[in-house]
């Protein structure tokens, strides 16, 4: 039987590729950065609210399946949930775009996505 | 046996490292460089009488930052200001009567100011000033002034007794210059100047309303109701050009049931009326597009469209019926939000 | 080359490695979250034991191993548990056979972990996004998932290497 070394060459193009790809999959969100965040959540798989969250100064409350979600101070979170991981409890405050707090049990998911239609600036 | 062939030598242990460690470095370096050029920096702050708010993203963006803040008060203070003393226009104003050498930039924006005077026979005029002051909207004092007061100061209003030979600007005696309507473009166009020297991707310059959009990324650009100045009335989606918005809404009071606004027509002395609410220009040129921005406010849809098009602008109309007129070029990028509007 | 073995042997060897994959992922769950570990990722130690299980036993012990593993989690932690824990296991023991069983790839333990890892972290998402319905997760977690696999795949992989010789003891003790 074939004994097997602890690294090859071929390990090495693994990590190499997917670190790449990794960073591929980050490019969205480096861009997405700098765009207004807004909170939507996805509730058994269609969106039901969206939240500017750069307009969030008092705190609102979202009860979803099961779910306390709360978005305060331009931040957004599973304040509390009834599954049993507490995933979602534990993922905390998230608040820029790309970032993601699922409680996927409840079918509960918020994304927060840089928004292409929200104004860059106002003329006036 | 399979093992054997295996084996690494140090030399291919020595090679793979290096190959690990230039992968590593050059994924390093492409990430940290995006991350870099994606850095933005952002300020708002009160200048030039209005708030200004920029957006820069780039490499250097907090450096552009200072640069470009540092450009505006250069803009303020040396050339436009009419308070600070040491201002080429202040100058121009306080020798009324004498000629008075300025930079070329400056001669170029009252000569370029002026020609928009021309196209609008005189409603448009950057000898204005002093009525404006009498009516002195969003001031302490605002009122309507009397008709002598007015019919007093019209004698020294107009732009044909502005002289500019080269550098050298002379306006008549008790003229005075007030470069209020292109101000704020004029700024926008010397902080593009700018960022052209620098390494920004994007930036979003506002200077009191009149913008400046800077690099390939497309903006979304509200343009503001005139009804509700706290909420915009569709958006336009645009890149790299620049946008000003003129408006009955901006200062204005109402007296004896009548309304007054401070677009003034400067033939008559008195408010403009052409049934316009508010206009919207989108030009590449700052001067131009916030000139423009008045003199369609002035002269109405009709009048304004052969102007537009000399300069290769287009415009949004809001008329006092809330319906609303879009120039063929805009009508692509331009998204209603507000339905107590009408494009007609 | 494969030792032949006693039905009662080869019991005795899927409970011992069973037990100890359910074990393994039992006391994940207990790990707190660090920042920056991207939240519900476990480290996937139980992972060598199906790596292992795959290389020394057979397929079909790996996968059961695996299925035992999310019928526990089923158990202890739900449905959605069960689903994610079997679509992640599955994927991850398939793939560790697939470079086992491949004799051309000349990969060691370190690119099988990781590749598992991947694996792993690939299907619990898939799930995720099938039972959410909502696939913008993957954007959301896909490249911290991937790096934060890189890290643990480095790390069984290595886990195992070191391990291998004392699991192997289990299995030629009495020879």
């Amino acid at each position: 039987m074939k004994e097997i070394k602890l690294i090859r060459k071929t390990d090495i193009i693994v990590i190499c590729v997917i670190l790449l790809a990794a960073v591929l999959l980050f490019i969205p969100g480096i861009i997405k950065r700098n765009e207004k965040p807004v909170a939507q959540i996805y509730v058994d798989g269609s969106l039901k609210h969206e939240v500017k969250l750069d307009e969030v100064t008092d705190k609102i409350e979202f009860e979803e399946n099961g779910t306390l979600i709360i978005a305060e101070n331009s931040k957004i979170r599973f304040e509390t949930s009834n599954c049993k991981d507490k995933i979602c409890v534990n993922s905390g405050w998230i608040s820029s775009p790309a970032q993601t707090a699922a409680c996927i049990p409840n079918k509960v998911v918020i994304v927060i996505s840089g928004s292409q239609n929200q104004i860059d600036a106002l003329t006036y | 046996m399979e093992s054997n062939k295996s084996k690494l030598t140090k030399k291919a242990k020595i090679r793979i490292a290096a190959v690990v460690c230039a992968v590593a470095l050059i994924v390093g370096i492409v990430a940290a460089d995006l991350i870099r050029s994606s850095a933005s920096a952002e300020s708002t702050f009160v200048a030039m009488g209005t708030v200004i708010n920029l957006k820069i993203t780039g490499k250097d963006c907090k450096n552009t930052r200072s640069l470009v803040q540092e450009e505006i008060t250069v803009s303020e203070n040396d050339i436009l200001s009419r308070n600070s003393s040491a201002s080429e226009i202040s100058r121009i104003n306080a020798s009324a009567g004498e000629a008075v050498y300025v930079s070329k930039e400056t001669s170029e924006y009252i000569s370029r100011s002026s020609a928009f005077s021309k196209l609008t026979d005189g409603a448009f005029d950057i000898t204005v000033g002093e009525i404006t002051k009498l009516w002195d909207f969003g001031g302490d004092n605002q009122r309507v002034p009397s008709e002598n007061e007015i019919n007093s100061l019209l004698p020294y209003v107009g732009y044909q007794n502005i002289n500019i030979n080269g550098n050298a600007v002379k306006i008549a005696e008790k003229q005075s210059l007030d470069l209020g309507a292109v101000g704020k473009g004029i700024t926008c166009d010397r902080v593009n100047a700018v960022l052209r020297s620098t390494n920004t991707k994007s930036a979003v310059i506002s200077i009191g309303g009149s913008l400046l959009l800077y690099g390939d990324k497309t903006f979304t650009i509200g343009i503001i109701n005139p009804n509700d100045d706290t909420k915009s009335m569709g958006t336009l989606r645009l890149s790299d050009t620049c946008i000003s918005t003129s408006g009955s809404y901006e200062k204005h009071f109402n007296k004896d049931g009548k309304e007054y606004h401070h677009i003034l027509d400067a033939t008559t002395g008195y408010p403009a009326d052409s049934k316009v609410k508010s206009v919207t220009v989108v030009c590449s040129s700052g001067l131009d597009s916030d000139a423009l921005s008045t003199v369609c406010f002035l002269l109405g849809y009709e009048k304004s469209l052969s102007i537009l098009n000399e300069y290769e602008a287009e415009a949004v109309f809001i008329f006092n019926d809330n319906s609303v007129r879009i120039t063929d070029g805009l009508k692509d990028s331009f998204e209603l939000t507000d339905s107590s509007f009408k494009v007609i | 080359m494969r030792v032949k073995r006693s039905p009662a042997k080869r019991a005795a060897e899927f409970g011992i490695m069973s037990a100890l994959a359910i074990a393994i992922s039992y006391l994940e769950t207990l790990i707190p979250a660090f920042p920056g570990m991207p939240p519900g990722a476990k480290p996937g130690f139980s992972n060598i034991v199906t790596m292992f299980a795959a290389e020394s036993f057979s397929v079909a012990d790996a996968f059961m191993i695996t299925v035992f593993k999310a019928v526990f989690a089923g158990v202890t932690r739900g449905a959605t548990a069960f689903f994610m824990s079997l679509a992640g296991g599955l994927l991850s023991t398939f793939a560790a056979c697939l470079m086992l069983r491949l004799q051309k790839i000349q990969i060691g333990y370190i690119g099988i972990g990781i590749i598992c890892a991947v694996c792993h972290n690939a299907g619990q998402l898939a799930v995720a996004c099938v039972i959410s319905g909502t696939s913008a997760l993957i954007f959301g977690y896909g490249p911290i998932l991937l790096l934060f696999a890189l890290a643990t795949g480095f790390l069984t992989g290595s886990i195992l290497k070191l391990i291998s010789p004392a699991l192997k003891r289990i299995k030629h003790d009495d020879r």
